[in-house]
């Protein structure tokens, strides 16, 4: 590939070699030349970027608000970490956002129980809540899985319209009128006594379920350490099993994967379902650190979507999958800092993390190919 | 072209090689004290000196990883060459891209043809060329190429879709490409390798008939006999150092094979003559058995054979006649829809690659890059492949024992004596011959019972074929049956024991390598001949 414009020539070439060093490097430096584009953005705007930047600065000074980046970050760790194995073997797994959705509201259903009446030990809600998030977003990781492996349908396309499905029912649950919606009455007594406990009434309208009891909740420091485990056991799996060989293996080429008797569907099956229980996680945590009632609103920031991009920026290594999702929680963090400090516009903030984003993937281009510039 | 055919009458034989008083204005590619390095300090070339005349057929004679291609690249303006002056008739030149060759009159038929499977001749020819307009005036490009082929005898329909051609006719399409961007200095890159011996006999008319029209031509080859009978110079690079340049007229096979390899080698492998144990049973047995290909078309038509152990059953045809689907069909990838397989007695008809390993079956695949490495993976995670899931190289059925598996690959590596600098490199980055080394390393480990040897020597340089060749009949020595597929009769007729010649999906016959001759199986391979 070469351009040439006037006196000089342009040249793509390929790196043959790609030190160690590069990846991070890159990444650094695209983020600067990304956070110096935005500066122009917002003197556009009429905002001083010099103060903009101080204040968004914060979020790695200020103990408090790193605290709410990492919050933020906790569930995209679950999503990217989730895609690292589908990604390996070359199933693009976009349903991430799916497996969440189902995995929240398997998660919902001890507490749906609690509030219609049946009661459980206290103790066994979290943990029966992990175990349905992880059936839930993993039997929805199933289904493109198993229609990619036994017939070839495009793994793409089935995973993203089930994000869709998977939301709807979401509407459908909590929608006013619908089976699980806080005004439903199943759950009057209990539910109206608890709310009169703490001295709020139902709002008319509401789309959502009733609340998560404190004794189902987590805090956010639990949160971050299951991610860790989650992490190193899907590093672990990658790297030290069979199974994470084999993996490697499909990735690489189908072909030679048959030939040494690798059962695809078995791979795909195994995997996916892995996938489907981390993302679905992502979905238990974002409910039961903070968000506390299953709504459509579930994943706003679109965690399911952010964990693509912060799983390849991570070559999909489920360790430095957290570092990358820390970095996304503190941009997230930084806009709404923007947002409630300088009155500037929900859509520039979220536009400021988009620009960001874009120059972290212009710079993976670099990672590949190195540009000359030649005079002639 | 009436001035280079003059030109190509003058030429004297020439005297030795010196790149100072070359006159670039007599050449039709001068290339002086070329030096190529590539990061991680591998020399590609090293200082060679290179020069084509005008109107002849010059062979790039080397062992793979000898820099014939690196050098043809930069001629080609694919590469930059570190230092070294290029002369394309007279003018000396600075090339950027292949765009600029093709501007100077060089153009390159790649090895790995790049076509569009999907796009008919014509379209795939006229791709780049601006000439045909925006909306492609596909008539005139056609009435081109039939007058290209016409004019070379042969024959190409402009009409027909790339994948429903032979690798031969791609070659021509290839051919066609680069003339009708006019190039006079033509490039081939082992264009034989995929080619049946009658469409290499057809190509090299058609060069001939180039070559007397004026056009130059530069011919890669690491096959002898082909350079011999078609080049009318060999330039021999070894190691990416220039050897020499001969004249077929002044040396034998041997010679070159030498200049080549740096040492002697063995043409003729020694063959001990073995009877046959009858008292034991065969390991393979393949009976009545039908299969069909990716296309939907039978492709082996009712087939029986066996197979004793110590014994090569050689399968001679010309590639495509059914014996690839015979032998992923034996291998556990393609299931036949009628006929038996049966291995050590055991019915495995419908039995999937993994169980076919367990019974001790080794594979060599046609396609080594594809089938049989994993390019971007390490030498050590190739050379585990199939066998990952078993002790010792796995802990507790699911943990890989990395101890285990490096001491394995190393071990590997050193017996098959695979050149590479460690056993993390990616195997994309080692030759063909020792990525073949790397399959052999892999599937004969552990004495196979039943070794299925697809192509086992194509595309590789005399060294490595030799090594091949020696290792299998080391094997059938050992006890192994050996099925062994191949479309170079010589091959065929030195290993086999008993050859079984295939054409089109049938077998015409099986015949003893003694009591045959060439013409016998060429015969029956065509189909005019049934035994």
């Amino acid at each position: 590939m070469a351009l040439t414009i006037g006196r000089y020539k342009i040249k793509v070439e390929r790196r043959l070699v790609i030190k160690r060093e590069l990846p991070a490097l890159i990444s650094i430096v695209s983020a600067i030349i990304g956070v110096l584009v935005g500066g122009l953005f917002f003197l556009a705007l009429g905002y001083s970027p010099i103060d903009a930047y101080s204040r968004v600065g914060r979020v790695f000074t200020d103990a408090k608000t790193f605290f709410l980046a990492v919050r933020v970050a906790i569930p995209i760790m679950f999503t990217s970490i989730a895609l690292t194995l589908p990604f390996r073997m070359n199933f693009f797994n976009i349903g991430a956002e799916g497996q969440l959705y189902m995995g929240a509201i398997g998660a919902m259903i001890p507490v749906i129980l609690y509030w219609s009446g049946v009661d459980l030990p206290q103790p066994l809600y979290v943990p029966l809540m992990i175990i349905l998030a992880i059936l839930f977003g993993g039997l929805w990781g199933l289904i493109p899985a198993y229609l990619r492996a036994k017939w070839r349908v495009n793994e793409i396309l089935t995973s993203l319209m089930l994000n869709f499905v998977a939301l709807q029912f979401i509407w459908y649950l909590v929608s006013p009128g619908g089976p699980w919606n806080e005004a439903n009455p199943a759950f009057k007594e209990r539910y109206l006594e608890y709310l009169k406990t703490q001295g709020v009434t139902l709002i008319p309208g509401f789309k959502g379920t009733p609340v998560i009891p404190e004794f189902a909740r987590i805090d956010s420091v639990s949160a971050l350490v299951l991610a860790v485990v989650a992490a190193t056991i899907i590093y672990f799996l990658g790297t030290r099993t069979v199974l994470g060989y084999e993996i490697k293996v499909v990735g690489e080429s189908e072909l030679a994967s048959k030939y040494a008797g690798v059962n695809y569907m078995r791979m795909a099956l195994v995997t996916m379902f892995i996938s489907g229980a981390l993302a679905g996680l992502a979905g238990f945590v974002s409910l039961s650190t903070y968000l506390l009632k299953l709504m459509p609103e579930i994943s706003t920031a679109g965690y399911g979507y952010t964990g693509i991009i912060a799983a390849w920026l991570a070559r999909l290594n489920p360790i430095a999958c957290l570092f990358v999702s820390i970095f996304f929680g503190a941009l997230t963090q930084a806009g709404s800092i923007m947002q409630q400090e300088l009155r500037i516009s929900h859509y520039v903030s979220v536009g400021f993390e988009g620009l960001i984003f874009l120059f972290l993937v212009m710079g993976d281009f670099l990672l590949h190919y190195r540009v000359r510039i030649i005079k002639r | 072209m009436s001035i280079s055919e003059a030109q190509a009458r003058q030429v004297k034989p020439e005297t030795k090689t010196s790149s100072e008083g070359l006159d670039p204005s007599k050449y039709a590619v001068l290339m002086v004290d070329i030096v190529k390095t590539f990061p991680g300090g591998v020399v590609a070339n090293n200082h060679i000196t290179f020069d084509l005349r005008y109107g002849e057929i010059h062979g790039l004679l080397g062992e793979n990883g000898a820099g014939k291609t690196t050098l043809m690249n930069i001629l080609y303006g694919l590469y930059k060459p570190d230092s070294g002056d290029i002369y394309i008739k007279g003018r000396k030149v600075k090339l950027h891209s292949p765009k600029d060759a093709i501007r100077y009159g060089v153009g390159l038929v790649p090895q790995h043809f790049k076509l569009v499977e999907v796009h008919t001749v014509a379209e795939n020819v006229i791709l780049g060329l601006r000439e045909y307009g925006f909306i492609i005036r596909m008539k005139e490009a056609e009435k081109k190429i039939k007058e290209l082929a016409d004019r070379y005898k042969f024959r190409i329909n402009p009409r027909a879709k790339i994948w429903q051609l032979s690798m031969g006719e791609r070659q021509y399409v290839e051919i066609i490409k680069a003339l009708l961007r006019n190039v006079d200095i033509l490039i081939l890159d082992e264009p034989t390798t995929v080619l049946t011996p009658q469409e290499s006999e057809q190509l090299f008319k058609v060069l001939r008939r180039m070559k007397e029209e004026g056009k130059s031509i530069i011919f890669i080859t690491h096959k002898l006999d082909e350079a011999l009978s078609l080049c009318d110079r060999i330039t021999v690079l070894r190691k990416g150092r220039k050897v020499g340049t001969v004249t077929p007229d002044k040396v034998t096979k041997v010679d070159l094979a030498k200049m080549m390899v740096g040492r002697e080698v063995l043409f003729r492998i020694s063959k001990t003559k073995k009877e046959l144990p009858k008292n034991k049973g065969p390991i393979l047995i393949v009976k009545n058995l039908n299969v069909l290909s990716d296309k939907g078309i039978l492709a082996v038509k009712n087939i029986s054979f066996e197979i004793y152990p110590g014994e090569i059953l050689g399968i001679a045809g010309i590639a495509g006649s059914g014996q690839e689907e015979l032998a992923e069909a034996i291998a556990g990838l393609r299931k036949p829809i009628s006929g038996k397989i049966i291995i050590k007695g055991k019915d495995v008809t419908r039995a999937s690659p993994k169980e076919i390993f367990e019974l001790k079956v080794a594979y060599i695949p046609e396609d080594r890059i594809r089938v049989g490495s994993l390019p971007n993976l390490s030498l050590w995670e190739n050379l585990i492949l199939r066998r990952h899931r078993y002790e010792p190289l796995v802990k507790k059925k699911l943990l890989l024992n990395f101890r285990e598996i490096f001491k394995f690959a190393q071990e590997r590596k050193k017996e098959y004596d695979i050149m590479a600098v460690n056993i993390f490199v990616p195997v994309r980055t080692l030759s063909g011959g020792n990525l073949q080394r790397m399959i052999l390393a892999r599937e004969l480990t552990g004495e196979p019972d039943l070794i299925i040897a697809v192509y086992p020597t194509r595309g590789l340089d005399v060294g490595a074929t030799e090594y091949v060749r020696k290792v299998l009949l080391r094997e059938r020595d050992r006890g192994a049956a050996v099925l062994l597929i191949s479309e170079e009769l010589d091959e065929i007729l030195q290993l086999s024991d008993r050859i079984a010649v295939i054409h089109n999906g049938e077998i015409m016959g099986i015949v003893r390598p003694e009591e045959t001759t060439i013409e016998e199986i060429g015969l029956m391979m065509g189909g005019a001949l049934k035994k």
